[in-house]
């Protein structure tokens, strides 16, 4: 009978504590590894969202605001930058690509999108196939076209060949879906899911967002605002007034080397029209902020770590307590105290790796569960990932649960053999 | 095969008073095979010479010699080995690991001896178990067990790495009468069959009549100077 087998079984003799133990454990293990999981299954998804974008130029204000507008399709744009800078951007030597995206309209709150073709064919990294891939249909070719994200497509219930009239910014689109009356776009092609806010767009031609916007001046002169909500719209518009200028909200800018790159970010930066910025680094600022959040809850499931260290401890102090006379027997069948201390260590392992493996498991269950429900209401992809820190983890917990067991078993290293042998 | 010379065992002093002395044994040796009891009153230092020469205890002066071996000079682990590849002890309490099967407490015996090899372990603690008549209980535990078959596992966990010696304290302290006889019967018939020498520590002097010789323990008159004396007689 080997000396893990004889553990295992001084584990089975005390089921009850055995049990209580190893529920804390699992449950301080999941609660760390979950949070773990999540949050950086979280921050992968939308850093894998972010990558097809490179370097991002927009005009200056908020860098946070641009990441959005341009990554999430969120908050309000900022003022466009002109034509002819990216243009100048566009004809840089060292630019490789350079994507016009420009914000302004929207379809039932759901916003489009004025670029080129060149759009499709951003890639995360260069050997990757292109980042937006058709679904069904085909990519816009000419004015008022359109090629709709899947979320999009599956929330407004667009198909191809359906046509839609757009509305003027995301508020008054909501109001009114018919101030672009007279520029219906045509659905040519629904793009694939890529488990990212761009999911949400509905993607059109610079030149149909030009011409929807020239007309849209037009139609606003001769149209007298009848409404008091309208007039209070107006300060939300305010920011769609400015796009209505031809102009981009962002230039995606991919450059041919990180020389070129380097050099770009710093010039536009330095100049007074536009600012550059990287999207990894405005998310890891973003990251920062989610980190409170999730420090909070690893602080909670370090306490409840340290527990589970306190309850391996006394389960094992007040056995090797009951059982001295029971050490006591196997010394006088000639078990030698460090086979004594090697059986308390090893119930000591047994109890927190298991404790420890229910909890990864535990974690692996209580994140795709909270995965799942919020999937539905998000468009970032959570990827529920292996990562080495969860086995860093359990590495960390397994040594404070044998922590936890070194004085119980050098308790029983020192059991007295005859006295204890002796008392009945 | 195990030869014990001037033999004396000491408690340093308490308080000022002198060292106390619970054991004074010039001579005793018990040859191969041979069974012999060890009787005398409560306090008279059975059990301390018991786990004297099973090396649970030091003595303070003299030499315990078992098959050559002077196990006064073992360390603690070497004597770990030694007493359990050479002797095997029962205990007046049975003393069974709770929790584990009649089975289990013989196969745990064997672990920590180098008597046999790993694959020979279960044959062989089923062999013992069915010598003692106790193979159909062999996967119930000590508390589903009555006390003289408790005492029949404890014998055949003794025997389990074939020792050279058995002590056994007071093994039929705790039996009634019936038990007690079929008990002492067993274990001096296996004794015999295997050659094992038997040193018994009892009380009971009816029981000497089972074996070859009788070595009495007196509590001398000097107890009141914390002194106890042997005297052996054949």
């Amino acid at each position: 009978m080997s000396l893990i087998s004889m553990a295992w079984r001084n584990i089975m003799i005390r089921k009850i504590q055995t049990i209580i133990t190893l529920i804390i454990i699992a449950v301080g293990v999941a609660l760390t590894l979950s949070t773990l999981i999540m949050a950086s299954g979280l921050k992968e998804g939308i850093v894998e969202a972010s990558k097809p974008y490179g370097m991002i130029v927009g005009s200056k204000g908020s860098a946070n605001q641009l990441v959005f507008n341009t990554i999430f399709l969120m908050d309000t744009p900022l003022g466009n930058l002109p034509l002819s800078f990216y243009e100048s951007l566009k004809t840089d030597e060292r630019v490789k690509q350079a994507v016009p995206f420009a914000l302004g309209d929207s379809y039932k709150g759901y916003r489009l999108v004025g670029t080129t073709g060149e759009f499709f064919e951003l890639r995360s990294k260069p050997s990757d196939p292109p980042y937006f891939q058709l679904l069904e249909g085909s990519f816009f070719e000419h004015p008022f076209e359109a090629v709709i994200g899947h979320k999009a497509a599956e929330a407004t219930g667009l198909q191809i060949g359906d046509t839609f009239r757009s509305g003027h910014g995301v508020v008054q689109a909501l109001e009114d879906d018919d101030s672009h009356a007279q520029h219906p776009y045509t659905v040519v092609g629904i793009l694939d899911k890529t488990n990212a806010p761009a999911d949400l767009g509905i993607y059109v031609s610079m030149e149909s967002y030009w011409i929807s916007h020239d007309q849209m001046e037009g139609l606003e002169e001769h149209e007298e605002v009848a409404h008091e909500e309208l007039e209070e719209l107006e300060e939300l518009e305010e920011h769609d007034e400015q796009e209505e200028e031809q102009g981009v909200t962002a230039v995606l800018v991919n450059p041919y080397g990180y020389i070129g790159l380097m050099q770009l970010y710093n010039e536009i930066n330095n100049g007074n029209q536009a600012q550059a910025v990287f999207p990894g680094q405005v998310l890891a600022k973003v990251f920062d902020m989610m980190g409170n959040g999730e420090l909070v809850l690893q602080y909670i499931s370090y306490v409840v770590i340290g527990m589970a260290a306190l309850t391996i401890f006394l389960s094992l102090y007040s056995s090797t307590l009951e059982r001295r006379r029971s050490i006591a027997i196997l010394r006088t069948l000639g078990a030698r105290r460090k086979s004594i201390f090697a059986i308390v260590m090893l119930e000591s392992f047994l109890v927190v790796s298991f404790g420890s493996l229910i909890g990864l498991a535990l974690s692996y269950v209580v994140s795709a569960g909270i995965t799942s429900v919020i999937s539905g209401q998000s468009t970032i992809a959570i990827a529920l990932t292996f990562s080495w820190d969860h086995i860093s983890v359990i590495s960390i917990v397994c040594l404070i649960g044998i922590i936890a067991g070194i004085i119980p078993a050098i308790l029983a290293y020192r059991t007295e053999v005859v006295r204890n042998l002796n008392s009945v | 095969m195990l030869t014990l010379r001037n033999i004396t065992k000491s408690y340093a002093a308490v308080n000022g008073e002198a060292p106390l002395t619970v054991l004074n044994l010039p001579n005793l040796s018990i040859k191969a095979g041979e069974k012999a009891a060890l009787t005398g009153p409560s306090g008279s230092g059975k059990s301390t010479l018991l786990n004297m020469i099973a090396g649970m205890i030091r003595p303070s002066t003299g030499s315990i010699t078992l098959l050559n071996t002077d196990i006064a000079k073992l360390s603690e682990q070497q004597m770990d080995t030694f007493r359990a590849t050479h002797i095997g002890y029962i205990h007046q309490s049975f003393h069974l690991l709770p929790g584990y099967t009649a089975l289990e407490n013989i196969l745990i015996a064997m672990r920590f001896a180098n008597s046999f090899k790993s694959s020979q372990h279960l044959p062989r603690a089923k062999e013992l178990l069915s010598r003692v008549g106790m193979e159909h209980r062999s996967n119930h535990k000590p508390s589903q067990l009555s006390s003289g078959e408790q005492q029949r596992v404890a014998i055949a966990r003794a025997l389990a790495n074939q020792p050279s010696l058995i002590l056994a304290d007071e093994p039929t302290a705790n039996l009634d009468a019936a038990n007690r006889e079929k008990v002492l019967t067993l274990l001096i018939e296996i004794c015999s069959d295997l050659q094992t020498a038997l040193l018994l520590c009892t009380h009971d002097l009816s029981l000497v009549k089972y074996t070859d010789r009788t070595i009495q323990l007196h509590e001398g008159s000097s107890l009141f100077e914390k002194e106890k004396r042997i005297h052996v007689s054949y």
